[in-house]
């Protein structure tokens, strides 16, 4: 079972993004130097406050390891205040994640501006590396 | 300020219905003394177009860097990294879309001079910009010394940054301060800057606009950068042609332009200036675009007592933006007004209707004040909001396939590739992608060199044996080029279809030397787009079948314009 890729140093956990319009593209020129191309996928949303926390359920569902979500920094939303309501409603569900037994590690919510693709690049390395080691997520993965 | 001024020049105008001959363009740069290099790198978006750049740079910590190729916002992105790396500061690095704006949309006859002059208005200003150091000074900045208590600045600011200090002189917050530059534009004695838009760059910019050498009337247009520049790109995408002499200079708002600068503008010998702003109402920053429109009447009165007709400074209104909006279910929606409290832009309203039998209160949207960013959609409680860009079930759907790998398709899909001449092949294995697509169920997938251009995709419609329900297509830079095609599909009768787009070059980034890698990563982003089906712009292309409402304003100016003659000034 699942045992065997947790053992295995092959094991490359899953990352989401879903990530906000206004955000670098994540295709950043990355360093050859970066220990491989994390297993990091993303879909655009219009803003992060468009984020249903459903989202981020059903990610953890389907087998993701990690959930990472950007917005604009406070005070620059490209609609005003979008972001504010995604902090606040990602605050609580951290909260409720950790409650059921997730570690809070798994969420990742940053800000990061459209010019910063050296920071969106950096921020997916180091989830991946935290989540490797906490080894895949189990406790909410659908049994195929 | 940066002691010499390195251009840099991207080359790729496959599609271009003018033609623009770098090498003799250079030639004329070269003789310029403000211009220290001028180099051609062919394809900036390539990989190996980024590795010359990045060598390019290494050498040029103390100068300033020009970069005219196209879609300007998508190489910024790219090209950043490398510039940050070898510590050039943001200010004095410029890019400019010299393909939107001198290959796409000019139609005169000295297409070269129309680019020279555009270069040079950039190196112009690079020359007056300052290095502020601290990039992360982000708010206005006040010059005390020059400074005369006014306080004109606390009036207008839409945000209330402004608050006075000890000594009675205005202070930002740099907190609240949204860097509009609101207060830039209403300053009286010019004395507040942005770090990125200071009055003497604008000015130098402004006097040294020179026009293509034909007698077209020179026209200067300011362009807010949230809203009207990128729907300008948009325009020209579309294939609108702009007056042969239009300048384009982006601020962050037209509340931004200070009427200083047009009197400047307008002494300098420019026909006419154009203030192209957002409509009433719309303006993301509020209060610009009414302030502009208070501050033009003002100046009115000045522009006579310098023997100027009123008319050759005009504010236009962008008509709103029609994005794809939210739509509500009367059926699902409870009343609870959640939407209301959280909508940024007042968009929501309330109605009665009867629903089942019963009189009830539902929600409804404000198109023009709606921007679908849809806040409200993720704090529905019940559901009955839907945006209609971006659904649940489609970001749903879309997060499944990007987890589990798998896409349903069906035999009506049809994928269009675009290799980019070959360009693209040493990093994509075209054919193992084809034939993968082909297992998976993709009715018909299609491998063309260059989508850009019209006659391929008259090659595809050709090609096609049905005509298929969902197409995606994988090519380059998506942003206008989108647009773009949305009109060469039409005329190849492929309109119906619903296209998503996906980008290549960027999965090819990821992966610049494994092949196989960035295979698959393109196999997934074309899954991914299959599932999502995000539609991009689908309802600006409905009405593009006569003149666009801005291609008749724009014209009317022009006429307007020359008719009034030349710039009495220009001669002196």
């Amino acid at each position: 079972m699942d045992f065997q890729s947790l053992d295995s140093s092959n094991w490359q956990p899953l990352l989401i993004g879903i990530i906000c319009e206004n955000s670098p593209s994540f295709a950043m020129p990355f360093n050859p130097t970066d220990e491989g191309y994390p297993n990091f996928r993303c879909i655009r949303v219009p803003c992060a406050g468009r984020t249903n926390p459903q989202y981020i359920l059903r990610a953890f569902q389907k087998g993701a390891d990690a959930v990472l979500i950007t917005g604009c920094p406070p005070g620059e939303c490209h609609y005003t205040s979008g972001n504010y309501f995604a902090r606040r409603r990602f605050k609580l569900m951290t909260e409720l994640l950790e409650f059921m037994g997730i570690e809070s590690e798994r969420l990742y919510v940053r800000w990061i501006k459209s010019t910063e693709g050296e920071k969106l690049r950096e921020t997916v390395n180091d989830m991946a590396k935290k989540v490797k080691r906490l080894g895949p997520n189990k406790l909410f993965k659908e049994e195929l | 300020m940066p002691s010499s001024v390195d251009v840099v020049l991207c080359h790729c105008q496959e599609d271009a219905p003018t033609q623009l001959d770098l090498e003799r363009l250079t030639e004329k740069l070269n003789k310029n003394k403000k211009i220290s290099s001028v180099h051609i790198i062919d394809h900036l978006c390539s990989i190996e177009g980024m590795k010359e750049f990045s060598e390019l740079v290494q050498g040029e910590e103390e100068s300033g860097l020009v970069v005219a190729a196209c879609a300007s916002e998508t190489l910024r992105q790219r090209l950043f990294p490398h510039i940050r790396k070898v510590g050039i500061v943001e200010q004095t690095c410029t890019f400019f879309p010299i393909r939107e704006f001198d290959l796409w949309s000019y139609r005169g006859e000295n297409v070269l001079q129309s680019a020279r002059d555009r270069i040079k208005i950039a190196v112009s200003k690079l020359r007056k910009c300052t290095d502020v150091g601290n990039w992360s000074a982000h708010s206005a900045v006040i010059n005390y010394l020059k400074c005369d208590k006014c306080k004109r600045c606390m009036e207008e600011c839409p945000v209330d940054a402004y608050s006075l200090n000890a000594d009675g002189y205005p202070e930002v917050n740099p907190d609240l301060c949204q860097r509009c530059g609101i207060c830039v534009g209403s300053c009286p004695v010019q004395c507040i800057s942005l770090p990125n838009l200071r009055i003497e760059e604008l000015s130098t910019e402004i006097r040294s606009i020179k026009g293509d050498g034909s007698k077209e009337p020179t026209l200067l247009t300011f362009c807010c950068e949230p809203l009207t520049y990128p729907a300008l790109m948009e325009e020209i995408a579309l294939g609108t042609a702009l007056p042969q002499n239009m300048r384009v200079i982006k601020v962050p708002c037209m509340g931004a332009v200070n009427a200083a600068l047009i009197s400047d503008a307008l002494s300098a010998g420019i026909d006419g200036v154009l203030l192209l702003g957002c409509d009433q109402g719309s303006c993301q920053l509020r209060k610009g675009s009414l302030l502009a429109k208070k501050r033009l009447e003002n100046l009115k009165e000045t522009l006579q007592r310098m023997r100027f007709e009123n008319e050759r400074v005009q504010y236009l209104g962008w008509p709103a933006q029609t994005g794809e909006g939210v739509l509500v279910d009367p059926n699902l929606c409870n009343g609870c007004l959640t939407c209301q409290t959280v909508c940024p832009f007042d968009a929501v309203t309330l109605t009665q209707k009867v629903i089942k039998g019963k009189e009830r209160f539902v929600t409804e949207r404000n198109t023009s004040a709606c921007r679908s960013c849809g806040v409200c959609v993720a704090s529905c409680p019940s559901g009955a909001c839907q945006s209609l860009g971006s659904t649940d079930t489609q970001l749903l759907n879309m997060l499944d396939t990007i987890c589990s790998d798998t896409v349903k398709t069906t035999s009506s899909d049809a994928v269009v590739l675009c290799d980019c001449n070959g360009k693209l092949e040493p990093y994509i294995d075209f054919k193992q992608l084809q034939n993968d697509l082909s297992k998976q169920g993709f009715g018909q997938v299609i491998i063309e060199h260059h989508l850009c251009g019209e006659s391929s995709w008259h090659e595809v419609s050709t090609q096609f044996n049905s005509l298929p329900a969902h197409g995606v297509i994988g090519a380059c830079a998506k942003d206008f080029f989108g647009s773009r095609m949305k009109t060469y599909q039409k005329n190849v009768a492929l309109g119906s279809v619903r296209w998503a787009i996906t980008d290549l070059w960027e999965q090819s980034l990821i992966h610049p030397t494994d092949r196989e890698k960035a295979t698959a990563l393109c196999l997934q982003a074309i899954h991914t787009a299959l599932a999502g089906f995000v539609n991009h712009h689908d309802s600006r292309s409905k009405d593009s079948s006569g003149e666009t409402q801005f291609q008749e304003q724009i014209r009317a100016y022009a006429t307007i314009i020359s008719n009034l003659g030349p710039n009495p000034f220009k001669e002196s």
